[in-house]
């Protein structure tokens, strides 16, 4: 499924292409698996058995040997449908969408900005709980808009609402945000 | 009028067990970011009363945004929670 950047050489190393911008130690397969998943590139040399079984674990964790840079936990299978509607808290702010995406590669070394998919709930429920609810404004986009301008939906964390929309350059990513189609909204709950 | 920003935080972010997180480096006084302690979190599109759970070694810090209204939990700010 996200095989296609992997190689496997005759003696069973595992190899991806490297970004060169990033020198990560990734000894780690299933480390390796998550840098696919988020588009980013490494060299991580393991064995194809391992990465095997690092296809089928649902959780996708940092070794210690992967030092400085945190990974984040996928959920498997997660896909959403092109017209699944994503909420996110404010209006689409430019120098807001930057600084949040830069402290989000501060962290796990790539760009993101949080989402989430109105699904289970309405988006009026959605929208009387945290963290909506401290939001005077949201921003709905179409799972189809964001993926039209080349933006990646990362299934992150444990909520299973919780998307990240991930992109490998600040610039372009943030402008490919604020170019896509969306609806903005009051919300109704905000309580200030 | 509105309190200070502690710690600058996109109220959205959500770390892999479903709390809020920002950084170390978005903190006013990083002295003051200890687990337990309460502090208002958030940017000028949000901002909520926060407990903050966990700080990493490499600075992340985790939190959980308060329920109410900014207003109403103003006295909350600076307090450490119990134990």
């Amino acid at each position: 499924m996200y095989g296609e950047r992997v190689t496997f050489d005759e003696d069973g190393a595992v190899r991806m292409v490297v970004r060169p911008a990033h020198h990560w130690n990734i000894g780690n397969p299933s480390a390796a698996l998550h840098l696919q998943r988020c588009g980013m590139w490494e060299i991580p040399i393991g064995v194809r058995e391992n990465l095997a079984l690092a296809c089928h674990s649902s959780l996708v964790g940092a070794s210690p040997d992967n030092r400085g840079m945190r990974l984040r936990r996928l959920r498997d299978n997660d896909v959403l449908e092109g017209d699944t509607s994503l909420v996110r808290g404010g209006e689409l702010d430019p120098d807001i969408l930057r600084a949040d995406a830069q402290r989000y590669h501060d962290v796990y070394a790539t760009y993101g900005i949080s989402v989430f998919a109105v699904r289970g709930l309405s988006l009026e429920e959605m929208a009387q709980q945290v963290p909506l609810v401290r939001f005077h404004r949201m921003t709905i986009i179409t799972a189809r808009e964001l993926a039209g301008y080349g933006l990646r939906l990362e299934p992150t964390g444990r909520n299973p609402r919780h998307y990240t929309v991930g992109f490998d350059d600040l610039e372009q990513g943030v402008k490919a945000l604020i170019s896509c189609a969306r609806e903005v909204v009051t919300n109704p709950y905000h309580d200030g | 009028m509105e309190p200070e920003i502690d710690l600058i935080a996109d109220l959205n972010a959500e770390d892999d067990e479903g709390l809020g997180w920002s950084t170390l480096s978005d903190a006013r006084d990083t002295t003051q970011v200890r687990p337990g302690v309460m502090l208002v979190a958030g940017n000028r599109l949000a901002k909520a009363v926060v407990r903050v759970v966990a700080v990493d070694d490499d600075g992340q810090v985790h939190f959980m945004v308060m329920p109410g209204a900014l207003e109403k939990n103003r006295r909350l700010i600076g307090r450490r929670a119990l134990a």
